[in-house]
């Protein structure tokens, strides 16, 4: 049974009024929702802004057309709720589309991370950017905050080669991982 | 493809669209996010990711002075003296050279080994000596007035007790001015006394033409 038809049908189910089927959708979406929000928004208020957007899919989830796509109107509602918090921090426009220069200036959220999980990356890090140069110069820019554009003109390489060249440097790294434990 | 610049945050708006619906579907690339969630934002905030990665960058555009240092550091690394590669290999060739000559005696002999006898500069009835390094083929030049050019003549050369050494019969290596070039092998020299004779046949008789005597002295 695939995914979204298993979803179909405790959907269904939910809305003949069937509790724990309800909380199956919530912790589907709950899910989801936390990892786009943290994407999107630095520190705890991703998980509050998750949070608040699946409590607003549940609300009304039973009033939606069931012919509708599902997880497209459940992100749909998320988004809203991310542009929503933006505007309500008084963020720029910019940062309202893009959701990604956290003007507010949150904690780097590296520094949350376990030091020897850190130092493992940091290994890691040190052999892949000497082995394949080519991910290393893109990450560089990238940290430097240099827009894709900028990047694939500096790197003279396509948009899709430089998607390729972060995929690439991000299988090396995890290989690498993997490879000291 | 859109994985890693998601987690790095280089999409643009529609790419994250994009993705982002398909995260909503997709449990693998759901996981892979989750997992990687951690490493993605050392990537981004870590000022010591962001150090490595740009002294990689900063040592690859210098690429001669990082090879020099590679280079260095494969000659002298960090072992005991005598096992540095700068030391050992340089004495490793030093033993190698006598052994190499000891098994090859004419690998780096790039002299020529043909030696020159020449008879051609010897007055009639003179005896000259010549001074020859044996085990070396040499040439043996005369000169045979009577000779001509195209003519077939019996070269012969003897030993003090008249043994023939060399007998060569159709010999017609002689040029216009008489002068013939004979190859003298190097296991028939040895030291001693000789005599070249130039014959040729007439008439059904063997006419000697010229004769040298010469000796060879090591």
């Amino acid at each position: 049974m695939s995914l979204n038809t298993a979803l179909q049908e405790i959907l269904f189910t939910a809305r003949s009024g069937d509790k724990s089927a309800e909380e199956q959708i919530f912790s589907y979406l709950a899910v989801r929702f936390n990892v786009i929000a943290k994407q999107r928004i630095n520190g705890e208020d991703a998980r509050d802004v998750a949070q608040d957007a699946c409590l607003v899919v549940i609300e009304k989830y039973k009033t939606e057309d069931p012919k509708n796509n599902f997880e497209s109107w459940a992100y749909k509602i998320l988004r809203n709720k991310i542009g929503n918090y933006y505007q309500h921090r008084d963020i720029t426009r910019r940062s309202i589309t893009y959701g990604y220069n956290d003007i507010a200036g949150a904690s780097p959220a590296s520094q949350t991370v376990d030091p020897v999980k850190r130092r493992a990356l940091l290994d890691c890090l040190k052999k892949i950017s000497r082995s394949y140069i080519r991910y290393a110069r893109a990450m560089n820019l990238v940290q430097l905050g240099y827009t894709t554009e900028e990047i694939c003109e500096r790197l003279k390489v396509k948009r899709s080669n430089f998607y390729m060249i972060l995929n690439r440097g991000r299988k090396l790294l995890n290989q690498c991982l993997e490879k000291d434990g | 493809m859109l994985l890693h610049g998601y987690e790095l945050k280089v999409l643009n708006d529609a790419e994250t669209r994009l993705f982002e619906e398909h995260l909503m579907t997709c449990t693998f690339c759901l996981e892979q996010i989750r997992s990687f969630q951690d490493e993605a934002s050392v990537l981004l905030n870590d000022s010591d990711a962001q150090e490595i990665i740009a002294q990689a960058v900063e040592k690859e555009s210098r690429p001669n002075r990082g090879k020099t240092k590679s280079i260095w550091s494969f000659l002298w690394p960090n072992a005991p003296v005598i096992f540095r590669p700068a030391l050992l290999y340089p004495i490793i060739i030093l033993l190698l050279i006598p052994a190499v000559l000891w098994f090859i005696p004419d690998a780096f002999d790039t002299e020529s080994r043909v030696q020159t006898i020449h008879l051609s500069g010897m007055r009639s009835q003179a005896e000259e000596t010549f001074s020859c390094e044996l085990g070396f083929d040499g040439i043996i030049v005369f000169v045979c007035t009577e000779a001509r050019s195209g003519e077939q003549y019996d070269i012969t050369v003897y030993d003090k007790i008249d043994n023939v050494v060399i007998n060569v019969t159709g010999f017609n290596c002689i040029d216009l001015l008489g002068t013939g070039y004979l190859l003298y092998p190097s296991d028939k020299m040895s030291a001693g006394d000789y005599k070249l004779q130039i014959a040729q046949m007439r008439d059904g008789k063997r006419i000697v033409l010229k004769e040298y005597k010469f000796s060879i002295i090591q």
